[in-house]
């Protein structure tokens, strides 16, 4: 710039210089040109005769106009450039930084104002930094604050994103997840429960599913806080899980005079909270309860119709035979001894109340939609409802209940039933679902049958019968084959629920929540291929085995496996796998003296078989880590056909990315290689010590793989491919 | 002729009460103490009325309520359900499925002669 202006300044003064010399030979010119000779050759010779002094006179002109020039440059050009050039530097660099006075008085007065400016500036700048620290602060220490209410919670915590990937979750939630999905084991166990992991490993995924279907509907009808819940069984535990949604919250800025509020737009769903108590012991106490009960009651009416018949004919008749009286009086007897003994078992028993927090309300409507859509999506069968008045609302599990009438949608089409119909209709404390067909011979007896056959939709052999999820909800089912008279139906009677509260017209600005805020909703999925995923946003398990010797094919077996996990660029230690197996071999004295495995401690450790299934479940969605991997993979793939289970993870082996980093160093073993990369060297010879070291190596040769332009997985894939085909080729 | 009913129930010390009342009443009683043999004497003895218990061996008694009800050779036969199922819901259902009466056990013997005979039409 400074530049600039002296190349302007050189400019305006030779150009005006020149200028003004021309317009002088001009006048000259002009005047020679109007003289006679006479008076031409006068004029030269005054010219001649008092030329030095016009030559002064000319060159002091010019040196006056160039100075007037250069002060003029100074004040209205460069002094401007250097304010403009200060007020950039407070702009951009030193706020603090003030302009010095320059130039004219008006500059001046420029360069005072663009300090005040500044000033200003700086103060606010300083408050809003201060505001945001703050911020942060009180922001970290939600955060903190919700972890330890998390951590403290007596349920067991998971909080997950849409895709059901977990970004928080308690101790609690490991210990449930390390007893419910196998009892034998907790550490292989507990590792299912991890960030980032997905919780369909440990919850079914279409229980989830319907349960946020069942709160996004009853969001786009305008509920506030909608959760839904459902039990599940695993492990034979039965756990029952609470779903609350986690809904966006800055978008709900509605106009406050807007007339027709919308759930839908403004409470768009990005993960979920789930929160799971286990029940295994008070609902088996509450089904015991509820048994006794039934049992109690029916036998006393049973046992009190019997001695009130023998009572009453003997009252009616005083002039019965004597034998005759003797054997009514003997039912009496008989009868009232046995109530008591029924009594007096059934008392225990008889301790709580019955296990009716199973059901929830729901809106009559909804569940037949759910029905209909689920008839319709898996068995391609036409459904028709009947209109349904939106205020019958039923007290039902909901999951099981649909399951239950696709399975009789399902038993109907194998049947010949082309089109069902469902209606729901009140019928006083109780609702009538019917599911009606016609055109079909299916014969009453048939349909009896269906009441204790286990549903066969789904595959789950857990699925409970239609009589059991009818009973579940104090309700009955009948059923009637075609008739000549109507058609056939099958009728479920179900509970109704008081209406729940119908939301108000005003529309309600929804905070955010109160306690926390995470940015941990926008992590991407594993949808898009992980090939095109950076190195650092992907998911990995370093993992080692250690072996009975180095032949897989010639019968060698895996002992242990060890593996730990990597998510965010760290490693995480407490989310670990480590295994000893039986390997159904004698272990060679060789391995003892390397891996120090006594093999007397492999005698009672579980089978391969069982190993490897929970360590698929340990690495699923992750790219594997191992230090010449394909050694390991190899004997796991041998493994795959007894296990039942296929390794078809991507695999990066840390030996050839060793040799992509340092291509002009020797190959080398674990160990050279960690001290290379600056990782202590501990728990040799463990396999979760050589996964641990390994998944440490991984992670510092990240950054050294970026500066060589391998940022993806693809890419680190590839590069690593050409460098074992270089190898291969020596 | 001797009107007939039919006790189906599979406890003596209740059939026995009941075959005495009924027969007290000028009524000729058979007795069966499981769903199939009801199901058999509902044929060979052809009924005006069938006392009916819901629990049975064998075929329960909805399902007896229901053949009788979709036969036509025993149209007509009066149907009286005695169950000692508390629940409305199972009432509800025994009259969904055909019974002339519903009566849960235990019950006032004359009630349910009243019944027995206001159904034969011998008030």
């Amino acid at each position: 710039m400074a530049r600039f202006a002296k190349a302007r300044f050189a400019l305006v003064l030779v150009g005006s210089q020149a200028l003004a010399i021309v317009a002088a030979a001009l006048v000259g010119a002009g005047v020679w040109a109007a003289l006679g000779p006479e008076e031409r050759s006068a004029l030269a010779a005054g010219v001649m005769e008092r030329g030095p002094l016009l030559v002064g006179l000319g060159i002091g002109l010019l040196a006056g106009y160039g100075l007037l020039v250069w002060v003029l440059v100074q004040q209205h050009l460069a002094a401007p450039l250097a304010l403009a050039q200060g007020t950039r530097l407070i702009t951009h660099g030193n706020a603090s930084h003030r302009l010095e006075p320059l130039g004219g008085a008006e500059l001046r007065e420029l360069a005072d104002a663009i300090n005040a400016l500044a000033a200003e500036h700086e103060t606010l700048g300083g408050e809003l930094e201060a505001r945001v620290a703050e911020a942060q602060q009180r922001l970290g220490e939600e955060r903190d604050r919700l972890a330890a209410i998390v951590a403290e919670a007596s349920q067991a915590v998971l909080v997950c994103n849409l895709e059901g990937r977990i970004l928080l979750y308690n101790l609690k939630a490991r210990e449930l997840h390390g007893r419910a999905t196998d009892g034998t084991s907790p550490d292989g166990g507990a590792g299912l429960v991890g960030l980032a992991r997905s919780v369909f490993v440990i919850l079914e995924r279409a229980l989830v599913a319907h349960a946020l279907e069942t709160i996004q509907a009853r969001l786009e009808k305008g509920a506030q806080r909608p959760v839904a819940s459902f039990v599940t069984a695993g492990g034979g535990r039965l756990l029952r899980v609470h779903v609350s949604p986690v809904l966006r919250g800055g978008r709900a800025t509605q106009e406050a005079s807007d007339p027709a509020p919308r759930g839908a737009g403004t409470s768009a769903i990005t993960g979920f909270v789930l929160r799971i108590d286990d029940v295994t012991r008070p609902l088996q106490a509450g089904s015991r309860t509820e048994a006794a009960l039934q049992a109690l009651t029916d036998a006393s009416r049973r046992a009190l119709a019997n001695i009130r018949a023998a009572v009453e004919t003997l009252l009616a008749h005083p002039g019965l035979e004597a034998e005759r009286r003797a054997a009514f009086v003997g039912v009496i007897h008989d009868e009232a001894s046995a109530l008591s003994a029924t009594l007096d078992r059934a008392a225990p028993e008889l301790t709580s109340l019955r296990a009716e927090w199973l059901l929830e309300n729901m809106q009559g409507a909804d569940l037949l939609s759910a029905a209909r859509s689920r008839i319709e999506g898996t068995l391609g069968l036409s459904t028709t409802l009947d209109e349904i008045d939106p205020g019958l609302w039923l007290k039902v599990e909901s999951y099981s209940l649909v399951r239950a009438v696709v399975s009789i949608g399902s038993r109907l089409q194998r049947r010949g039933v082309r089109e069902l119909r469902l209606a729901l209709r009140p019928a006083g404390r109780r609702a009538h679902l019917d599911v009606t067909w016609s055109g079909a011979d299916v014969p009453t007896e048939i349909i009896a049958r269906w009441e204790d056959d286990p549903p066969d939709v789904d595959g789950e052999p857990m699925a409970p019968t239609l009589r059991a999820v009818v009973e579940r909800h104090d309700g009955a089912v009948w059923s009637q084959g075609d008739r000549p008279s109507g058609p056939g139906f099958i009728r479920l009677v179900l509970p109704v629920a008081e209406a729940e509260q119908a939301p108000l017209a005003s529309p309600v600005t929804r905070g955010r929540p109160e306690f926390y805020d995470f940015d941990l909703f926008h992590q991407p999925g594993q949808t898009p291929e992980l090939d095109e995923r950076k190195l650092t946003a992907l998911e990995f398990t370093a993992f080692d085995t250690e072996t009975t010797g180095l032949n897989p094919s010639d019968g060698d077996e895996i002992i242990a496996i060890g593996a730990v996990r990597i998510v965010n660029g760290r490693l995480l230690h407490q989310e670990a796998f480590e295994q000893f197996v039986d390997p159904g071999r004698p272990v060679s004295q060789e391995t003892v003296r390397i891996t120090g495995i006594d093999p007397a401690l492999l005698r009672d450790k579980p089978p391969i078989e069982e190993v490897l299934p929970r360590f698929h479940r340990f690495c699923e969605g992750t790219v594997l880590v191992a230090h010449n991997g394909a050694f390991d993979l190899r004997f796991l793939q041998l493994k795959e056909a007894v296990a039942g289970v296929r390794f078809a993870h991507p695999v990066l082996d840390t030996l050839l990315l060793a040799e992509l980093i340092q291509p002009d160093l020797p190959p080398t073993g674990l160990e050279g290689i960690a001290e290379r990369f600056g990782v202590p060297v501990l728990g040799r010879h463990t396999a979760l010590g050589d996964a641990i070291m390994t998944g440490e190596i991984f992670l510092r040769m990240v950054p050294l793989l970026r500066a060589r332009g391998i940022e993806t997985l693809r890419e680190a894939r590839e590069a690593s491919q050409r460098t074992w085909a270089a190898r291969l080729e020596y | 002729m001797k009107k007939r009913i039919l006790i189906a129930d599979d406890e003596p010390n209740i059939v026995m009460s009941l075959q005495f009342l009924m027969e007290f009443e000028g009524y000729e009683v058979r007795t069966a103490a499981d769903g199939e043999t009801a199901l058999q004497i509902l044929g060979d003895f052809r009924p005006d009325l069938v006392l009916l218990d819901v629990m049975m061996p064998k075929r329960n008694g909805y399902e007896i309520c229901q053949v009788v009800r979709e036969t036509p050779a025993l149209a007509g036969i009066k149907v009286v359900m005695l169950t000692a199922k508390g629940r409305d819901i199972d009432a509800e259902k025994g009259l969904a499925l055909g019974a002339d009466s519903y009566v849960t056990k235990p019950f006032a013997t004359k009630e349910l002669v009243a019944t027995v005979k206001a159904l034969l039409g011998d008030a």
